[in-house]
């Protein structure tokens, strides 16, 4: 079975401009965890999600994060910048996105997919055709083809 | 990649009755429900003939998900702006032996602004992999026919293949930006269902070389109960398909402009993609949902279609 056997089909993405408040905005209507970022010609750059957006807004986080010693200065520095703002809708996505965002293939075996979130700790994994998207696969479609009695490992 | 934009969704509702009493209540004993929409009816036909496509437009509400579900199962990928109101539905009745009785719609929620300037930033990205577009159905609340010249217009620049499919009074409003292609439901405009429209052929070719005199290269023109003309500059087809027992005509014009669409994207051969066209616009006839979802449904009525050439 397939990635492009059980994906969502939906490309709905945010631009590398769009305001945090917009985004947040669009994860409420939509219901959505998390969200693709793309360039103006439509390539992915990146993905933001909720954890991204509410860590944007939680100064107090920050000294927790201080103290973990894989996160970099400069990581820390950019969120304290963020934080000082408060008119969220002046913000750019860009400044709390993650641009080492993972991707997998319409043609890629289920099992590699799923694989690839458990390890990583991913809910949502867009799907690519030479960089741009072609849906999203999300541990909601796994557990559904789960549910629908479909293997996830191809044993043949 | 085709995008085919459907501004007014509905959530389409087939009742079939299990008998007809008038104002009295009435049994369905069984309803079929499937998104609609000029431009997700035309973006099955294009799904069902093998090829992608990209549906998108304004949707909202439980109509909304339902929607996208079902184009997601129909394999065909969306990119729908989420809006605050409620996506629409659409009512046919049907007899208890699918004699078609009534069809209501409604008007549908009002786009606000802020969301129509989010269409038209999702639409130029998604543009960026179209090879033609599709705008049809009708304009919302909150939405000028203004709209169409902006989507055409940011098409044409890319020389991206631009086919419009509306009323009559909205394609008036076109003017200096053509698009390659109109359909013109006349069907629609004269309130007429399940009747072809007397044999008023002089005034559809008038209609007909008024849009090619306006830049439009190919014209569409639907007259109802399975029966088109199409022409270009050089050349007027009366296309047809069998029409006896129809049972869901609502989404036949546009199931005859997705399949049609693909098919001159493919060959740009006119008769050939009337051909298809009208073979689509029979298979969806045919269904309780409207909705074309197999090729070899279309495949199988290419063969019953007639194309007739007019003498101009």
């Amino acid at each position: 079975m397939k990635v492009e056997d059980i994906m969502t089909r939906d490309i709905t993405s945010v631009g590398v401009n769009d305001t945090v408040a917009r985004v947040a905005d669009l994860l409420r209507k939509m219901n959505f965890t998390g969200v693709p970022v793309v360039e103006d010609d439509g390539n992915l750059v990146g993905i933001v999600t909720e954890k991204d957006i509410i860590r944007a807004t939680l100064p107090g986080d920050l000294n927790e994060l201080q103290e973990m010693s894989y996160l970099s200065g400069l990581y820390l520095t950019e969120l304290r910048n963020i934080t000082k703002e408060t008119d969220l809708s002046q913000v750019s996505i860009s400044k709390i996105m993650s641009s080492d965002v993972l991707t997998a293939q319409e043609d890629d075996p289920i099992e590699k997919a799923a694989s690839l979130m458990m390890e990583q700790h991913l809910n949502r994994l867009p799907v690519v055709k030479e960089g741009r998207l072609r849906g999203i696969i999300t541990r909601s479609d796994l557990i559904k083809a789960i549910a629908a009695g479909k293997k996830l490992i191809d044993k043949s | 990649m085709i995008l085919a934009v459907t501004l007014n969704p509905a959530v389409d509702k087939v009742f079939v009755l299990t008998e007809e009493k008038f104002r009295t209540f009435n049994r369905s004993r069984e309803v079929i429900s499937s998104p609609g929409g000029g431009g997700i009816n035309a973006a099955y036909s294009i799904s069902a003939l093998g090829a992608s496509v990209i549906a998108t437009g304004f949707l909202g509400g439980m109509n909304g998900r339902f929607i996208e579900n079902e184009l997601w199962k129909a394999k065909i990928t969306t990119n729908f702006i989420h809006i605050e109101g409620e996506t629409r539905t659409d009512y046919v009745i049907l007899s208890k032996d699918n004699r078609f009785l009534a069809h209501i719609t409604e008007k549908g929620p009002r786009i606000l602004k802020d969301e129509i300037d989010e269409l038209k930033t999702q639409y130029h990205r998604v543009l960026n992999e179209s090879e033609s577009v599709i705008i049809a159905g009708s304009l919302p609340l909150g939405v000028s026919a203004h709209i169409y010249k902006e989507l055409i217009g940011q098409a044409k620049e890319r020389e991206i293949l631009t086919v419009l499919s509306s009323s009559n009074e909205l394609i008036q409003e076109m003017n200096e930006v053509a698009p390659y292609c109109i359909h013109l439901e006349e069907t629609k405009k004269r309130g007429y269902l399940f009747e072809t429209v007397g044999d008023d052929d002089k005034k559809r070719l008038n209609t007909i070389e008024d849009l090619l005199n306006k830049g439009v290269q190919v014209v569409i023109l639907d007259y109802g109960k399975s029966a088109f003309m199409v022409a270009n500059k050089q050349r007027i087809y009366k296309v047809s398909a069998p029409a006896n027992n129809l049972v869901n005509i609502v989404g036949m014009g546009n199931a005859f402009v997705g399949a049609f669409a693909h098919a001159l994207g493919k060959e740009r051969n006119l008769e050939n993609a009337a051909k298809y066209g009208a073979a689509a616009a029979a298979v969806s006839g045919f269904q309780m949902d409207g909705k074309v979802r197999l090729a070899s449904d279309v495949e199988e009525y290419i063969d019953k279609i007639t194309l007739e050439e007019v003498e101009k």
